[in-house]
């Protein structure tokens, strides 16, 4: 199963054997900040799921931050380790899934204050980023499986968001071409 | 509207923040973060060190001894070359033996790197010309090497040890077979005989089919390099012409580019020489001893396939020198995205006694930089160290 993991990241992540956990003695499918992405879009898509944040302005905004957090980092602008790396790698997970949702849900940002909800989904990630090193630094055989099944979990619903939203603007492109069609070929509106 | 147009703002934001995030991760391979390079241990053995680039310090990776059957001592230091697979999981480290032995064998061996896989080692007797070979960069597809046997091509899967022979039905010259910059594909040469042009082309990994890319008549000068871009649509030489040295690029055979190097004086001559990714320019190390002295000086030499000027880094001076053939143990190498060039003084340390100890080192020399910052990893050199003659 490991193998078919590899390959299948092998697709997006360069898995650099000098960059990635090993654990058990044995590597993850993807690198130290993919870890971060993928285990982070899986906590992510639970605690949407679960806490139904709601989504502020604030929210957004906070969101926004965490992927523009990335770029120093990934494009080594500053120089960082490897648990720097993860915890990149999950900040900008965050801001991916919060905004990938947003065509995909019927509610607009709110300027609201935050709700409970809100507090405990970020609780919800500040405990990942308590449990993640804890988790790294443990190690074992019992940890790689979790990491490989939450990699890969985050994987398949950051693609489910992608083709979702490519699927929602293809619809939304087709519905402002069809009222044109229908004046083109009659005639009338 | 207003909503859904800043939801799907957002959102496409997301996709290409994604999008670059992947694109950026599969490029971050290890292939520019280390280099391998032979190196001295404390007994005066050569092996193969790795410098890792980012942590600065260096590793040495493989130390092979060969005692005699009478002696107790090890045998002269063998020619080394190492490389990486193109998975960044394995170096091949390739011994041809010490210079003055006219062995024709080679010993391969596949070091696991940041992984727990077996060390394969293969020793291969009978090649043609086993010396000749370890002048030139080794000749790796994927995770197979190429070798030229006796009047045969030999391919062997580096990591499964599974060799094919294919044996060569066409008359003429033994063929040379030469890298390609991005590993996908195997150059040959075949000399001149009678007649007969020198025939530069492209063997095929699979079929071993010979493509003919191009015929050489130009009267190439002693001490030349010869390089070529990935396709080998372009090959670059060097020619003596009415005194002066002048590089030739030939596109199909036909002279498409030269450029003057110098008026002649003195000795130069290059140890090897690489085409940059984009090329616009060639990367040589030479070797120069001017007229009536007996030193020479090593370095880089950045040739611009335009007018801009030449640029020589000198690496080392006042060399104490006697043979032009010693640049050929001077030979560079590219970083992938052709921003850093690498080379290593350690055969020169073997075959010049009196080469200053800071002379002895792994050359890092950033082309970048506008000043082309030089970073000397030392190798160390030992009191007594087997010698070699060139």
């Amino acid at each position: 199963m490991m193998e078919s993991l590899h390959e299948l990241f092998g697709f997006v992540c360069g898995q650099n054997p000098d960059r990635t956990w090993w654990l058990a003695g044995v590597p993850l499918p993807f690198c130290q900040r993919c870890t971060g992405l993928y285990t982070g879009a899986a906590t992510a898509f639970i605690l949407h799921l679960v806490l139904r944040p709601i989504l502020t302005n604030r929210f957004l905004k906070v969101h926004g931050a965490f992927l523009v957090f990335m770029a120093p980092f990934g494009f080594h602008w500053v120089t960082h380790g490897p648990m720097i790396r993860t915890i990149t790698g999950v900040l900008f997970a965050f801001g991916l899934v919060a905004f990938l949702r947003l065509p995909l849900l019927a509610q607009a940002p709110v300027a609201g204050p935050a709700t409970q909800a809100n507090t405990r989904f970020y609780m919800g990630l500040a405990l990942l980023l308590i449990l993640l090193p804890i988790g790294i630094q443990g190690g074992g055989g019992f940890m790689a499986f979790v990491f490989c099944f939450a990699g890969l979990l985050g994987f398949c619903y950051l693609l489910f968001l992608c083709v979702a939203n490519i699927f929602a603007w293809s619809a939304a492109a087709w519905r402002r071409l069809s009222p044109m069609r229908r004046v083109t070929n009659d005639g009338q509106a | 509207m207003k909503t859904a147009a800043r939801n799907s703002t957002l959102a496409l934001i997301g996709l290409a923040g994604l999008t670059i995030y992947i694109l950026a991760c599969t490029s971050f391979s290890p292939d520019d973060s280390k280099v391998t390079y032979p190196a001295f241990d404390e007994n005066g053995q050569v092996g193969i060190a790795v410098y890792d680039r980012s942590e600065r310090n260096t590793q040495m990776l493989y130390l092979p001894a060969t005692f005699a059957a009478d002696g107790t001592n090890a045998s002269g230091p063998e020619l080394l070359r190492a490389q990486f697979l193109p998975d960044g999981r394995h170096i091949a480290v390739f011994s041809f033996g010490s210079p003055e032995d006219s062995g024709t064998s080679v010993r391969i061996a596949v070091l696991p790197w940041a992984t727990r896989t077996a060390t394969r080692i293969f020793e291969i007797p009978e090649l043609s010309d086993s010396s000749a070979a370890a002048l030139i960069s080794p000749v790796i597809v994927g995770h197979r090497a190429f070798l030229m046997g006796s009047n045969q091509v030999l391919r062997l899967d580096l990591l499964t040890g599974r060799l094919h022979r294919h044996h060569l039905t066409e008359p003429g010259p033994e063929l040379s077979l030469y890298p390609s910059p991005r590993g996908n594909t195997v150059f040959f040469i075949q000399e001149a005989q009678n007649d007969q042009p020198v025939r530069f082309g492209t063997m095929d990994p699979e079929s071993f089919k010979q493509t003919t890319l191009m015929t050489i008549t130009n009267d190439v000068m002693e001490g030349s390099f010869f390089t070529y871009n990935n396709t080998g649509s372009q090959v670059a030489l060097v020619v003596k012409a009415d005194e002066e040295r002048r590089l030739v690029v030939l596109e199909k055979g036909i002279p498409r580019f030269t450029r003057t190097l110098d008026r002649g004086e003195g000795k130069l001559t290059f140890g090897s020489a690489v085409l940059s990714p984009k090329s616009d320019f060639i990367l040589a190390s030479f070797q120069r001893t001017p007229a009536g002295a007996t030193n020479a000086s090593f370095g880089l030499m950045e040739i611009p396939l335009s007018t801009e000027p030449i640029r020589e880094t000198l690496l080392i001076t006042s060399a104490p020198s006697g043979d032009e053939m010693e640049s050929f143990y001077f030979q560079p190498a590219l970083s992938h995205d052709g921003k850093t060039a690498a080379v290593a003084s350690t055969y020169l340390a073997l075959g010049l006694e009196n080469l200053k100890a800071e002379d002895c080192a792994l050359f890092l020399v950033d082309l970048s930089d506008r000043k082309r910052k030089v970073t000397r990893v030392p190798i160390p050199m030992p009191k007594e160290r087997n010698r070699i003659s060139f």
